[in-house]
């Protein structure tokens, strides 16, 4: 069974009603709302030597009241992910992609066999977007 | 009639409450912010879902809170950032700023927060330190922004980088991020 770690502090918000369109697919998924909830996971999966894929925004605290000055932290995220055996990170932010190009440049060379992929947030509406962020977890298309 | 006179106590309350405590807006905003982004999740997509949907996503903004800790300013300083990236996005879709979404509405959570801020700090001994100059942080954005130091060696100098230079808003409010954020710690 597919296990999906989504690190995000809008997954038990605003974006709640997406995990049903990756739970749909059989996927396990476990949220975080913060950086270091979310290692806490990608640690237990590198342990067990989990295949598994994150979907993540690129703006995250790091706890509560820290990461004020750590802009880019999902990129930091997405890099321990990758170390720990993900093959699959998706990010999920408003962060324009022009922004963090050269960080996801980076990722890509040190992880050529991972599938790393940008979505923005402002446009998770549009017609087929959801079904690609989930293909893109490995989840198979559709929605 | 009695009914009528409850209701509009009631109402009257509800005001008298919302100015006293305005986070009771955000506390009925935001959930019903989750339920109108549920019902756009789930329905088909259509150019109207879609802005609505990035309306709903630039929502959370808090001009008028009145609640303040340090530890509530850097979770707002963080979220704010995400803001005005969502902010900008919309920008960048409509070539202009739609009413109410340009980085001024960050700009006025911020000198909300900083303005509480600033009630609660007093003078104390160990922070009696002498100010550090303007044209120090200037000196430093210059610099980031492509200037050669070695031709920013006086104030005229930064004053002629800058007129041709002038540093934008979201620039401004990096700055303002970074004064919030070593403040935050003398309200704690």
């Amino acid at each position: 069974m597919s296990q999906v770690l989504w690190a995000d502090d809008d997954s038990i918000g605003l974006l709640r009603s997406l995990s049903r369109f990756i739970e749909r697919k059989g996927a396990v998924l476990t949220r975080a709302i913060n950086y270091d909830d979310a290692i806490i996971h990608i640690r237990q999966y590198g342990l067990v030597r989990a295949d598994f894929a994150l979907l993540a925004d690129i703006i995250l605290p790091i706890s509560e009241g820290r990461g004020a000055l750590s802009p880019y932290l999902g990129i930091d995220l997405a890099r321990e992910a990758l170390n720990a055996g993900a093959t699959r990170v998706s990010f999920l932010s408003v962060v324009p992609e022009t922004e963090i190009a050269s960080d996801l440049n980076r990722l890509v060379e040190a992880h050529p066999k991972a599938s790393i992929r940008y979505f923005h947030k402002a446009t998770l509406l549009e017609v087929n977007r959801i079904a690609e962020i989930v293909t893109a977890l490995g989840l198979g298309g559709g929605s | 009639m009695i009914w009528v006179i409850a209701v509009l106590l009631i109402f009257l309350l509800f005001l008298i409450l919302r100015f006293v405590q305005p986070e009771l807006i955000y506390a009925f905003k935001q959930p019903l912010a989750e339920v109108g982004m549920n019902r756009l999740l789930l329905s088909p997509p259509s150019r109207k879902a879609s802005e609505r949907f990035r309306a709903l996503l630039i929502s959370d903004l808090r001009q008028e809170t009145r609640f303040v800790s340090g530890v509530h300013v850097r979770d707002r300083l963080i979220k704010n950032r995400e803001l005005l990236r969502g902010l900008e996005s919309v920008r960048l879709e409509d070539s202009t700023y739609p009413s109410g979404r340009s980085p001024t509405v960050c700009l006025n959570e911020l000198a909300n927060l900083l303005g509480l801020i600033s009630f609660r700090i007093r003078p104390s001994g160990p922070y009696d330190e002498s100010p550090v100059e303007a044209a120090k942080f200037l000196h430093t954005i210059a610099v980031c922004n492509g200037a050669d130091p070695s031709g920013l060696s006086g104030i005229s100098d930064l004053e002629i980088w800058f007129q041709s230079h002038p540093i934008t808003i979201e620039q401004a409010i990096e700055l303002i991020y970074a004064a919030m954020y070593a403040l935050s710690y003398r309200i704690e």
